[in-house]
C-alpha cells in the first residue's frame, strides 16, 4: 500500500471524533481532554517560540486571561463558544499591549521581560476583586456537566490550531518567520518586517492559548490566580514543543500529547520525584535528541527503510516538506 | 556503534523506561473491597499538615481493617486506600480526585487540605455523584453552592472569627485586657482569611466598645517577606495583633515580626500556633500566641487520650495540631455511613453522611454530625502556647485546662 501522509491528520481527526463512541471510561476522556488542551497552547507557542524564534515565558498570561473571560462569562449565562471566542479576543489585545514595547527587544531581554510581564498580571489577578482575587473564581454553569461536550470542544480547538499552524508553515508569511528565526537583519534585508510578522504570529498564538483556557476553565469550574497565571504554566507550554520537536507542526503536536499523559502519570505514580523525573527526560532529549520526539520518529522511518530525502516522509513527519538541513 | 545508533539506543531507552514506570504503577482496588480515594498534599507548600491529615486517615482505615473491615450486606469488606499527593496544587487536587473517582472507582474521596485546593476539589464530587469529604478546609464558599455530595469536618472559619474575637472579650471581662483596644488584623488573600476577618468584624459590631480595628490588610498566600506589611502593622500602633495563616506564613511572618521588635498585649495567627515545626524554627519566640483550633491532644473526652496512643504507636509521634484528628474522624464517619447504608451505592451513603452522627467523635463536643450544608459546626478550642513548650486550652472555660496569659509580658 502507498504511503499517504497527507491523509495522516484526516484520520487521526476522524479516530477522535469516533472514540468517545466506542465507549471511553470518563477518565480516558478527562486525559485525552486535557491532553488536547495542552495540544492546543503547544501548537500555539510554537507559531511564535519555534517558527519564529521568539522564546517567550509569558503564555500563562493568555492562557489565564482567556480561562477568567470565559470564567466570568459564562458564569453570567453567555453561551459557552461565545464566551471562548471573547477569551482569544481578550487575549489578543493583552498580547498587542505586551508586544508592542517587548518586541523592540530581542533574544533574551524579550524572554526576560515576558517572565516579568507574566508576574506582574498574576499579582494585579490576585488582587482582582471582580475575579475573587487569590481566593480564586467558581463558575456556575446551569445544566448538567456533560463530559463528552468538553472534549470535542477541545478537540475542535486542537484541530483548529492543527490547521492554522500547518496553513502558516506552507505559507509565504511562515517562511517570513523562519527568515525571522535564522537571521532578523537579513530577513528585514530581504523585505520582511520583522517587527509586524512578530507581532501578528504574537496575537494568533494568543489567541489559541486564550481559547484554550477558556475550555479548560469550563471544565475545571474553578480557577485561581496561582493555577492559571502560573509561572509553571509558561514553562509546560514552552516545554512541550520542545520535547515534541520545535519549530514543526507535528512535534508541538506529539509534545501536546507526550506532556497531557506523562506529566499526569508522573504527578499521580511519582509525587516526590515528578519533577525530578520530568527534568531529566527533558534534558537528555535536549542532550541526545535536539529535534525531539519527532526526530527520533524520523530517525526511525530512515532505520526501517523509508527515503528520509522523500518529500512523502517530511511532510509526514515535519508538516512540511524539507527545505534544508536539520532546523526544519 | 556510531554516534547516531548510540543517541537514538539511549533516548529509545529512555521512553520505554518512563512507559513502562507508568504501566506498572496502576493504582486501584480490584476485587472484594471498598476503594477510598485520598487527595493530599505530602509535598509542597502544604506538605507537612497534608501527611498529618494522611497519618489520621490512614490509621483509621487500620483500625478498620484490623476489626475486619466494614460489614455490608452481611458481609466484611476490608477498606483500600487510594493515595495521591496533589504537591499542594490546586488543578492537579482537582484532576487527581477525580482521577480517583473515574479511574480508580473510589466508592467515596476525601481530602482537600487547605481551603484553596478543597475549593478546587469541591467542584468534582457533585459530577460523579460521590461523596468527598474534607478533612481540612473550612471555607464557607465551599459549603454554600448547594453541592449534595460535599461534606466537610472543619467548623467554619466565620466562626473561628468569632470565637478568637469572644476570647479576647472574656479577657476584657475578666479585667486582663482593658476595653477599647485597637485591633491590627493582617489575613491571607483567601476566602479562609475573608471569613476569619468577617467573624471578627460581626463580633465587634454585636459588642459594641470592647475593640476597635484600626488595620485590616490582606497578604498573599505563601508570600516570601512580609517585612513592609510588618511595618506597617507597626505604625498603626494597635494593641492586638490577629493575622490568619498558613503554618509557612505564619512560621516567615512571626520570624519578621520578632526580629522587626514588634509587641502586642495579645498575638494570634488564626488557627495556627502550637505547631511543632514553628517551635522549632523560633523557639521561645512562639510563647504566649493563641490559636483557635479544631481539635487539642489536651481534650479530656475518654476518645481522645486512646486517638494519642493509637497515633504515636502508628506513627511513632504525638499528633501535632489538630490535623490528624479531623481526618480520623472523617475517615470513621465514612465508615459508618457506609455500614448504616448497607451498601456501597454512592448515593446511598451520601443519604447516610446526611443522617450519620459520630458519638465519640475527637472534636470539641464529643459527637459530630454534619450540617444541612454538609460542613460540621463543632466549634472550636483557643490554645495559648506557654514558656517551656507548653500548651493550654484556654477557652471555652468549661474544656480549659489553664488559665490564658493576657496581656503578654513585655521583655
Amino acid at each position: 500500500m502507498k504511503f499517504a501522509p497527507g491523509f495522516l491528520p484526516w484520520v487521526l481527526l476522524a479516530v477522535l471524533i469516533i472514540l468517545p463512541a466506542l465507549g471511553l471510561s470518563p477518565n480516558i476522556t478527562r486525559l485525552l481532554f486535557i491532553t488536547l488542551v495542552w495540544t492546543t497552547t503547544s501548537i500555539a507557542w510554537n507559531l511564535l517560540g519555534g517558527f519564529a524564534g521568539q522564546v517567550s515565558f509569558g503564555f500563562a498570561v493568555f492562557y489565564g486571561l482567556g480561562a477568567y473571560t470565559a470564567a466570568l462569562l459564562i458564569d453570567r449565562g453567555v453561551n459557552p463558544y461565545l464566551a471562548f471566542m471573547a477569551s482569544a479576543v481578550v487575549a489578543v489585545i493583552a498580547s498587542f499591549l505586551i508586544g508592542l514595547p517587548t518586541f523592540r527587544l530581542r533574544g533574551p531581554y524579550f524572554a526576560i521581560a515576558t517572565i516579568g510581564v507574566t508576574e506582574a498580571v498574576r499579582v494585579v489577578m490576585s488582587n482582582l476583586s471582580i475575579t475573587g482575587g487569590a481566593s480564586g473564581f467558581r463558575i456556575s454553569e446551569h445544566g448538567p456537566f456533560r463530559q463528552v461536550h468538553h472534549y470535542y470542544t477541545a478537540l475542535g480547538a486542537a484541530a483548529i490550531a492543527v490547521a492554522i499552524s500547518i496553513l502558516v508553515s506552507s505559507s509565504r508569511f511562515g517562511l517570513a518567520l523562519r527568515a525571522i528565526r535564522q537571521d532578523e537583519d537579513a530577513a528585514a534585508g530581504l523585505g520582511v518586517n520583522p517587527y509586524q510578522c512578530k507581532l501578528w504570529t504574537h496575537g494568533l498564538a494568543a489567541a489559541l492559548t486564550g481559547m484554550a483556557g477558556g475550555i479548560y476553565a469550563r471544565y475545571a469550574g474553578y480557577i485561581h490566580p496561582q493555577g492559571v497565571f502560573a509561572f509553571a504554566t509558561s514553562i509546560s507550554i514552552l516545554l512541550m514543543p520542545v520535547i515534541g520537536g520545535v519549530g514543526t507542526v507535528w512535534g508541538a503536536v506529539l509534545g501536546g500529547v507526550i506532556f497531557g499523559i506523562v506529566e499526569e502519570e508522573l504527578v499521580a505514580n511519582f509525587p516526590q520525584i515528578h519533577l525530578l523525573l520530568y527534568g531529566t527526560l527533558l534534558i537528555l532529549i535536549i542532550l541526545f535528541e535536539p529535534d525531539g520526539l519527532l526526530g527520533l520518529l524520523r530517525r526511525l522511518f530512515r532505520r526501517y527503510g523509508r527515503d528520509s530525502q522523500s518529500k512523502e516522509a517530511d511532510q509526514a513527519l515535519w508538516g512540511r516538506s524539507r527545505l534544508e538541513g536539520r532546523e526544519l | 556503534m556510531n554516534r547516531s545508533s548510540h543517541r537514538f539506543t539511549v533516548i529509545l531507552l529512555l521512553v520505554a523506561a518512563v512507559a513502562g514506570l507508568i504501566a506498572g504503577c496502576k493504582k486501584g482496588g480490584g476485587g472484594d473491597g471498598i476503594t477510598i480515594g485520598v487527595v493530599l498534599p505530602i509535598t509542597g507548600r502544604e506538605g507537612k499538615p497534608g501527611q498529618y491529615q494522611r497519618e489520621g486517615i490512614e490509621l483509621a482505615i487500620k483500625q478498620i481493617n484490623d476489626k475486619g473491615g466494614l460489614t455490608v450486606n452481611g458481609k466484611k469488606l476490608q477498606l483500600k486506600e487510594v493515595f495521591y499527593d496533589d504537591g499542594s496544587d490546586s488543578a492537579k487536587s482537582a484532576s487527581l480526585v477525580e482521577r480517583a473517582i473515574s479511574s480508580d472507582s473510589a466508592t467515596a474521596v476525601l481530602g482537600g487540605y487547605s481551603t484553596a485546593l478543597g475549593q478546587a476539589e469541591s467542584v468534582i464530587p457533585d459530577r460523579y455523584q460521590t461523596p468527598w469529604i474534607t478533612t481540612g478546609a473550612a471555607a464557607s464558599t465551599i459549603f454554600n453552592h448547594g453541592y449534595q455530595y460535599t461534606f466537610g469536618t472543619l467548623s467554619p472559619t466565620t466562626l473561628l472569627g468569632g470565637i478568637t474575637a469572644e476570647f479576647l472579650g472574656a479577657q476584657v471581662d475578666q479585667g486582663k485586657l482593658k476595653k477599647g483596644l485597637k485591633i491590627a488584623m493582617a489575613v491571607e488573600n483567601t476566602d479562609h482569611g475573608v471569613d476569619y476577618a468577617q467573624g471578627i468584624e460581626d463580633w465587634i459590631k454585636q459588642h459594641p466598645g470592647y475593640f476597635t480595628i484600626v488595620f485590616n490588610e490582606k497578604f498573599d498566600l505563601g508570600s516570601p517577606d512580609f517585612s513592609g506589611l510588618l511595618q506597617k502593622i507597626k505604625s498603626a500602633k494597635a494593641d492586638i495583633f490577629l493575622a490568619d495563616a498558613h503554618l509557612a506564613d505564619y512560621i516567615t511572618m512571626q520570624r519578621q515580626y520578632l526580629q522587626n521588635g514588634l509587641h502586642h498585649q495579645m498575638i494570634s495567627y488564626g488557627a495556627r500556633g502550637p505547631e511543632a515545626d514553628a517551635k522549632k524554627a523560633l523557639g521561645a519566640g512562639t510563647d504566649y500566641i493563641f490559636a483557635g483550633i479544631w481539635w487539642s491532644k489536651k481534650l479530656q473526652y475518654p476518645q481522645e487520650q486512646k486517638f494519642v496512643n493509637d497515633y504515636k504507636q502508628f506513627t511513632g509521634r504525638e499528633p501535632d495540631s489538630w490535623y490528624a484528628a479531623t481526618a480520623y474522624d472523617g475517615m470513621r464517619a465514612l465508615a459508618l455511613a457506609i455500614e448504616q447504608a448497607n451498601s456501597t451505592d454512592k448515593t446511598a451513603i451520601r443519604d447516610a453522611l446526611r443522617k450519620v452522627e459520630l458519638k465519640d467523635s475527637l472534636l470539641p463536643g464529643g459527637a459530630m454530625k454534619f450540617g444541612p450544608n454538609g460542613q460540621v459546626g463543632n466549634g472550636f478550642l483557643i490554645v495559648q502556647n506557654k514558656p517551656g513548650d507548653k500548651v493550654d486550652i484556654v477557652f471555652p472555660k468549661d474544656v480549659a485546662t489553664g488559665d490564658a496569659i493576657a496581656p503578654i509580658p513585655a521583655k
